[in-house]
């Protein structure tokens, strides 16, 4: 009896495979919304993040025409004491009048990412001027708001030379700048953190580098054992680079990236209508009209037109992320808060991806779904409103003097929403 | 033979086992039972695709063993189809069927479930018996998928379509019943069609066809039933050899009401008019044959169906033997057979459905008290099929029921 009452107690619905036997008639289509037709305005700004903040500092001298790149370093102080042993004595006293008589300008280079193949120069100096590491700039020593002021010469300039030396990537990471004792001995009593520093740049033109690090070494001799010269160093306490050309937002390109970065702004303002006679319905024939509304949105997608950057060395050489945020008080962009990335991940971008006419799309499906339902009045007041803001942006600011440029708005290849819909008619009760 | 000297028969060989095992078991059955509510029943069938799922008579494993149409049964019992027969039991009762099944569909994977097509509970009062009762009327869980190309930018792209009904719709009723004399007894009942029902089409699209996925398409509705329903029905004894009985069921215009955000107004379907009768003759002292005819017109609801769904008249009949000689251990041991036709109320895929089964079953007194039995089970597998056209499944299905006391 067991068994026959048993025979029952798996549950599984029973399934027909006849795709005549469901009542509903659905078509899934795709359509493409013109950039207008969706977006109320597109702004792009720069200037968010700061150079210092870069992963990496850039050296470079008439790179792909006219790019300078030069790196500015700042040392900490220099131990105030240094242990000697006093002549004849065994045990070792500390020194604090000892007198710098020279020293070295240690440059750490980069050898993994796009070392330069031929030995190149590069020369350092001694910066004279003081300069702030967080907004200096080719042009500017200080870029604070009401605050500006310019290097005497642009580029970081002018320096007290320290000299040049060879730097083979292959052989090395690592060259060495002699200091002389004017220089060393101004580093070592400078209080102003400003005046301790150096500028690297190249000497060799058409070569771009990398740079991580720079310390300063400098041999003091001892007021206690005259006999006696010990070295004793001050790594880098701050760093910058600037470059020159420097571009900043053009009103026919999406720009996104760069240090300082970049960001776009786009105010949607989505159709909730395909109209008989738009552009949309041209494709979408007896469709029209046809009402847009979260329910049938299966995919949005922003698809972006690669446009190589401008001038050419600001392509990206290495892969960008992307990123999609909504911008939570559109009265305060472009300083605004931004929301939750809306893909969840950020899109990386291949250099490739971001070659002249390339597209790139950006999943904003749940976005689309959200806006809609609350133009439509089909959000959940509680769940909060949506913004109408969206920005593009480098989830890592800044990442490096490259950005990532996509066709602007009224130009061949402007950017446009994809949506895939799918339409159902008949009824879910026969 | 009177029904009194069969009773007393049944108590001088019977051996009552603990009661309060038997209540124990019985009440679990029926707290699971009254759990879910027979419009909440699980599918067994992809004949509920059709119009507005699959008749499922709220009938006891009693009246499935002997094939009947669940009126004119001999003895006193609590059925939904026969308000009459509940107007003989001496003791309050509560009980409950319980039916688990497996379909294998042509070509198709097999599916089963459980359902519970009646739950009831009885109270005796001077010369009447109070009833109240859940019973099953149509099951409506079934899913249709099929496979579909769909035009994209990227190029043709698989999508999955599936379509899925869930709920069922039953039948809640509160009943009396009295006896006129001592050949005549007479029931009525009245109540409401309850359940609901939920419809979900998905459309589920090879989510590589686009970088970052697609989601996939849902539609959703899920209605509330409501409806009036009534029934009136007389058992007759013309001679201790004959019982017959009749029922006339009438339900109303079903109205399936939106919840939850389903878009659209209220629909309504017309339900059918049934008449069954039936009854049991007793070819010699421990040998009934049992039959029964039913007839429900259904065709107010074509034209709610938007025509050609439904029959206009629907026929069931059946009849079977029921011996009740045997015993195990002492204890009443009636053994059953029966074959029923069912004609089916709505097309499948255009085709008129039918249903036929064979069935066997049992019944046993766990309990009794003088000669009132106070715990009853009755036992019934039917291997049956329903047709539609080429289309046709064949079926396992076991139904069991448990009376707790009743007399």
């Amino acid at each position: 009896m067991v068994a026959l009452v048993g025979v029952g107690c798996t549950d599984a619905v029973p399934t027909l495979d006849d795709g005549d036997s469901i009542p509903v008639d659905a078509r899934t289509v795709e359509v493409i919304v013109p950039f207008s037709d969706f977006v109320e305005s597109l702004d792009v700004f720069a200037g968010f993040g700061s150079r210092s903040d870069a992963p990496a500092l850039h050296v470079a001298l008439d790179y792909e025409g006219d790019f300078q790149a030069r790196s500015l370093v700042r040392f900490g102080v220099l131990p105030r004491t240094v242990q000697v042993f006093p002549p004849g004595e065994t045990q070792t006293v500390a020194d604090s009048a000892y007198v710098p008589v020279g020293g070295r300008l240690v440059v750490t280079m980069d050898t993994i990412r796009f070392p330069p193949a031929e030995p190149v120069e590069l020369e350092a100096g001694a910066i004279l001027s003081e300069w702030d590491v967080v907004t200096a700039g080719w042009e500017a020593a200080v870029d604070t708001l009401g605050g500006v002021r310019m290097w005497d010469e642009p580029g970081g300039g002018p320096v007290r030379d320290l000299g040049r030396a060879m730097w083979n990537a292959q052989e090395a990471d690592t060259v060495v700048f002699a200091v002389d004792s004017v220089t060393a001995t101004a580093w070592a009593t400078e209080s102003n953190p400003a005046l301790r520093a150096a500028r690297i740049s190249s000497a060799t033109s058409g070569a771009l580098m990398e740079l991580r690090t720079a310390r300063f070494v400098a041999d003091v001799r001892s007021s206690v054992n005259p006999d006696t010269v010990v070295s004793i160093s001050a790594g880098a306490i701050g760093s910058t680079f600037i470059y020159s050309p420097e571009p900043g937002v053009s009103p026919t390109e999406i720009r996104i990236g760069g240090a300082p970065s970049r960001r776009a702004f786009l105010r949607f303002n989505l159709p909730t209508r395909f109209e008989p006679g738009s552009q949309v319905c041209q494709e979408l024939g007896d469709l029209c009209p046809l009402d847009i509304n979260p329910d049938r949105v299966i995919y949005a997608g922003l698809v972006l037109t690669g446009k190589g950057s401008e001038p050419a060395v600001f392509t990206p050489r290495d892969t960008i992320r992307m990123d999609a945020r909504p911008a939570l008080a559109e009265g305060r962009i472009p300083r605004s808060p931004l929301g939750s990335a809306i893909p969840a991940q950020p899109r990386p971008l291949l250099p490739d991806a971001l070659r002249e006419g390339r597209r790139v799309e950006v999943p904003i499906t749940a976005y689309v779904e959200s806006l809609l339902a609350q133009d439509l009045g089909l959000r959940d007041e509680e769940a909060g409103e949506v913004p109408r803001t969206v920005a593009l942006l480098s989830p890592f600011e800044p990442t490096g003097f490259t950005f990532a440029s996509f066709v602007g708005p009224g130009q061949e290849g402007e950017p446009f929403l994809r949506l895939i819909l799918t339409l159902s008619e008949g009824e879910l009760l026969p | 033979m009177t029904r009194r000297a069969l009773n007393a028969r049944s108590a001088r060989i019977s051996r009552p086992v603990p009661f309060g095992r038997v209540a124990a078991v019985t009440l679990a059955l029926l707290v699971i039972g009254s759990g879910v509510a027979p419009g909440q029943a699980q599918a067994q069938s992809v004949f509920n695709s059709g119009g507005l799922g699959l008749q499922t008579d709220p009938m006891d494993a009693r009246a499935r063993g002997v094939g009947g149409v669940g009126v004119g049964l001999s003895g006193w019992q609590m059925l939904m189809t026969d308000p009459a027969a509940a107007a003989g039991l001496r003791l309050p009762s509560i009980s409950g069927t319980f039916q688990p099944s497996v379909t294998q569909v042509s070509g198709a994977p097999e599916a089963g479930g459980t359902r519970f097509p009646l739950v009831g509970t009885s109270y005796p009062f001077g010369r009447h018996v109070f009833t109240a009762q859940f019973g099953s009327l149509l099951d409506q869980e079934w899913a249709v998928t099929a496979e579909r190309l769909v035009d994209l930018a990227a190029g043709p792209t698989p999508a999955l379509d599936r379509y899925e009904s869930q709920g069922g719709i039953g039948q809640a009723r509160l009943g009396w019943a009295t006896r006129i004399g001592e050949q005549l007894a007479v029931g009525v009942g009245v109540g409401s069609l309850v359940g609901s029902v939920e419809r979900r089409f998905t459309r589920e699209l090879e989510s590589g066809a686009v970088e970052g996925g697609l989601e996939n398409f849902r539609q959703v509705g899920e209605w509330r039933v409501s409806g009036a329903t009534a029934i009136a029905g007389v058992n007759w004894f013309p001679s201790d050899l004959l019982h017959v009985g009749a029922s006339l069921e009438w339900v109303g215009d079903m109205t399936l009401a939106p919840v939850r955000g389903t878009e659209g107004v209220d629909r309504s379907y017309s339900m059918p008019l049934t008449l069954r009768t039936g009854g049991t003759f007793t070819l010699a002292p421990d040998v009934r044959l049992v039959m029964g005819v039913s007839r429900a017109d259904w065709s107010g609801v074509d034209g709610d169906l938007g025509g050609d769904a439904a029959r206009d008249v629907v026929w069931g009949y059946g009849g079977g033997v029921e011996w009740a000689r045997g015993t195990v251990r002492g204890r009443a041991f009636p053994l059953r057979m029966g074959y029923r036709v069912q004609e089916l109320p709505f097309h499948v895929r255009g085709e008129a459905a039918e249903e036929k089964a064979l069935s066997a079953g049992f019944g046993i007194n766990l309990a009794d008290a003088q000669d009132l039995p106070l715990a009853r089970l009755d036992l019934s597998v039917e291997r049956g099929s329903r047709d539609a056209g080429a289309l046709s499944e064949e079926y396992w299905r076991t139904t069991v029921s448990l009376r707790l006391a009743g007399g």
